[in-house]
């Protein structure tokens, strides 16, 4: 008996013992929604055993301004967190959907204090167990069974002038930018959540926070004008400490440190309202997250959003939903496509092309032809050998140094770029530049103009040769945003130096308009220069031995279209006449000029 | 997707979501939870599949996908723990139930190699497709595999 058969026969006999009836997907589809809305409750309620220190609530909008009227009663669980059966206690619970004088968490106190008596001991649902309720079309996505049920959500959405949720998506980890765009910074990781047509969504995730560590939490954006079910378990909200914050993107936020394992973000959007349930607190534990956490990783965590980046709410796009997420999945159908080449995807080379390239280059430096070597290599270039690092401009240039940085290193080169561990399998990886690697890092080469390859790096342990010239990716940044590099630099060049020159009119010029300026006193709607003026020296100048060494033109990165530099300290983008215009200039302690996120105080 | 297409969809496949969730997690309870995960999106699907063994892949390709998905799960992260030893079958043979403890004592990434190679007799390739590995990963798997195997089931694994 072969490893196959005896692999076989032994497995053959491990069956799956559950029953997989397609009549039983018909409700189960319709449970695991349900499921899901009280999923926050549940984890909430694993956590929140005991809390105990009390803190000083303050004036501003904070947890208590979404309290729901009502306690919530919730079982009580002993020290291992197991249930005591028929004990229960009073627990503070919050509205994700916004303040508590909005119509959305107004509909949503009555709506509890409608459910929470009705049908108490479950009298009437366990007699219609999982059978079809004929509530399902219009009332599928909250706990509705009877017509009684049926009409008191009717009666609450009419009276505050809401609509109901009609659909709902799930949205694989990958899909989230195309779901609702970028707002989670390179630190973030979301994992599947779900959607609502009017997009709101909630999922959970974890972020990596520089010196803590990782840190999970569930997220949650409520759009304005829907009905929403869902209420959060905080415990006891005197234990939560409070205090306003403004993200690193410029959107105030209400920050609540738990004294025991669980905190919160609040930040109200104007036409939504997010809630981040933080799974650790003052006390925490090592179970979600590294350990406790104190005001500084709180507010990192609410840095590692871009919350304005979810303003304004946009309608959602299902089909491109399901379509990602069914990318995702690997469950699109392409079996009449052609075969995918990644590599030529990427660098213009098909595979089979790179790899008659590398074989060849192999073979003309294991046969020491010198001058065809360096007649591939892409010029100017960078020689780095012993002696230092040297500039070279033609294949006349290189070849004094062709000895200490190929002809020393011949046989393993050589022989680092042909071998294949299994055959018919180049070892080739590209990495997003555009060029195509070899030899594990040996060896860059990559499209010069149409057709023609050459090489732009050879490096060993002792010596290198590097091409100066761009890679034939061509110039990201002016993918992204329409802006050359070389431009986008020049203007953070131009701009450091109208900082720092004084020349504040200038500065405002560049603005684009209506914009928001924080100060000490509050955020203010500015609508032209003249009006930024006026705040500017507290907004800027007051800062501007922070904010100049932040705006170095070496640090660009891209995001939604714009260009940012130096940690988000400024954004600029072009602007509907080709001009580039600044759209925010933060300093380091929230203060600056950024684009209208909520309502500001009128200037 | 239509009623008598499922059911026998499940009749003839549910068993190898099984397997393939039982090589990912290592554990029985997981792998019907995913059983219950694939036929759900199954039940969900709306467009038809050309042959059978296109069903086929796209319920391993799911199963895997839903598996991974599982183990990244901070939920799952934290209950793993608690987790008791996984029941084992009851085999024909003493030496069926050696190979089986033998592979489920290998780490994940060994043991979903080794069921789609000896149990669906997947190429490397296929395999890479399927759990975005190059063919070299998967090949290097499967030799330490193998050779795992071979090092405690002497008597009963062949050298290949």
């Amino acid at each position: 008996m072969s490893n196959r058969e005896f692999y076989q026969d032994t497995f053959s006999q491990v069956r799956s013992s559950t029953e997989i009836r397609w009549e039983d997907y018909r409700t189960m589809r319709r449970r695991k929604r349900n499921l899901r809305r009280v999923f926050t409750l549940a984890a909430a309620l694993c956590a929140l055993a005991v809390l105990s220190i009390a803190a000083a609530a303050t004036g501003f909008f904070g947890l208590r301004d979404i309290l729901l009227s009502e306690k919530g009663s919730v079982s009580v669980t002993d020290g291992d967190g197991v249930v005591v059966p028929g004990e229960y206690e009073q627990r503070d619970f919050v509205s994700l959907s916004g303040w508590q004088n909005t119509p959305e968490s107004r509909a949503l106190a009555e709506w509890r204090a409608f459910s929470d008596s009705y049908d108490q001991d479950g009298a009437i649902i366990g007699e219609i167990g999982n059978s079809p309720t004929g509530f399902e079309d219009r009332y599928g996505l909250y706990l509705v069974y009877t017509q009684e049920m049926a009409d008191k959500l009717e009666e609450i959405v009419a009276k505050y002038n809401l609509r109901l949720h009609t659909r709902l998506e799930d949205v694989m980890p990958e899909t989230w930018s195309a779901a609702v765009g970028d707002f989670c910074r390179e630190n973030v990781m979301p994992y599947s959540g779900y959607i609502y047509e009017n997009g709101t969504f909630r999922f959970d995730g974890e972020a990596d926070l520089e010196g803590y560590g990782y840190i999970e939490y569930q997220f949650s954006r409520s759009v304005r004008g829907a009905f929403d079910d869902v209420a959060l378990n905080i415990g006891d909200v005197s234990d939560f400490r409070e205090w306003t914050y403004e993200t690193s993107d410029g959107t105030p936020v209400t920050l609540g440190l738990g004294a025991k394992n669980r905190s919160l973000i609040l930040a109200d959007l104007g036409d939504s309202f997010v809630l981040v349930n933080v799974l650790t607190g003052e006390a925490g534990d090592d179970t979600f997250s590294c350990g406790p956490i104190g005001r500084e990783e709180l507010e990192a965590l609410a840095d590692s959003f871009c919350l304005s980046a979810l303003t304004p709410a946009k309608p959602v796009d299902f089909d491109a939903i399901v379509e990602a997420n069914a990318r995702c999945m690997g469950t699109l159908d392409l079996p009449d496509e052609e075969p995918e080449d990644p590599l030529y995807e990427s660098t213009g080379i098909p595979t089979e092309t790179a790899r008659d390239f590398i074989l060849m280059l192999a073979e003309r430096i294991q046969d020491e032809k010198r001058e065809e070597v360096a007649n591939l290599l892409v010029y100017p270039a960078r020689v780095e050998v012993t002696a230092g690092t040297f500039t070279v401009n033609s294949p006349e240039e290189f070849l004094p140094y062709y000895d200490e940085v190929i002809g020393q290193n011949r046989l393993g080169l050589s022989t680092a770029m042909t071998w294949e561990p299994t055959p018919g399998e180049p070892r080739l990886y590209r990495d997003g530049s555009g060029l195509v690697s070899a030899a594990d890092g040996a060896v860059w080469f990559g499209l010069v103009e149409e057709s023609v390859i050459r090489v732009f790096t050879i490096q060993t342990d002792q010596a290198a040769v590097r091409s100066s010239a761009p890679p034939p990716g061509g110039d990201d940044l002016y993918d992204h945003t329409g802006i050359e590099t070389d431009a986008a630099r020049a203007f953070v060049w131009d701009l450091t130096e109208l900082l720092a020159d004084g020349e504040r009119e200038k500065v405002a010029e560049l603005f684009v308009y209506p914009c928001a300026v924080c100060v000490p006193e509050g955020t203010f709607q500015v609508n032209t220069p003249e009006e930024l003026l006026e705040y500017y020296g507290e907004a800027i100048e007051d800062h501007m031995g922070d904010l100049i060494p932040k705006l170095d033109y070496t640090t660009l990165f891209t995001r939604n279209g714009l260009v940012g530099v130096g940690d988000g300290a400024a954004w600029f983008g072009l602007v509907e006449d080709g001009e580039i215009r600044l759209f925010s200039l933060w300093s380091g302690q929230g203060l600056g000029v950024g684009p209208i996120v909520s309502e500001p105080t009128q200037g | 997707m239509e009623k008598n297409l499922f059911n026998s969809a499940a009749r003839q496949y549910q068993d190898m979501v099984y397997r393939v969730a039982l090589h990912i997690f290592g554990n029985p309870q997981d792998a019907e939870d995913a059983v219950q995960e694939v036929f759900l999106r199954l039940y969900t699907r709306q467009e038809p599949f050309g042959t059978p063994d296109h069903l086929r892949r796209w319920l391993i390709r799911v199963t895997v996908n839903v598996c991974k998905d599982t183990l990244k799960s901070p939920w799952w992260r934290r209950r793993v723990p608690l987790e008791s030893v996984p029941e084992e079958p009851v085999f024909d043979r003493p030496e069926q139930g050696e190979l089986y403890r033998e592979v489920m004592a290998l780490p994940e990434k060994y043991r979903t190699v080794l069921y789609l190679f000896y149990y669906e007799e997947m190429t490397v390739r296929e395999i890479g497709e399927i759990l975005g590995l190059g063919t070299t990963a998967v090949t290097t798997r499967l030799h330490r595999a193998r050779a795992k195997l071979r090092e405690h089931l002497t008597e009963v694994w062949q050298d290949e």
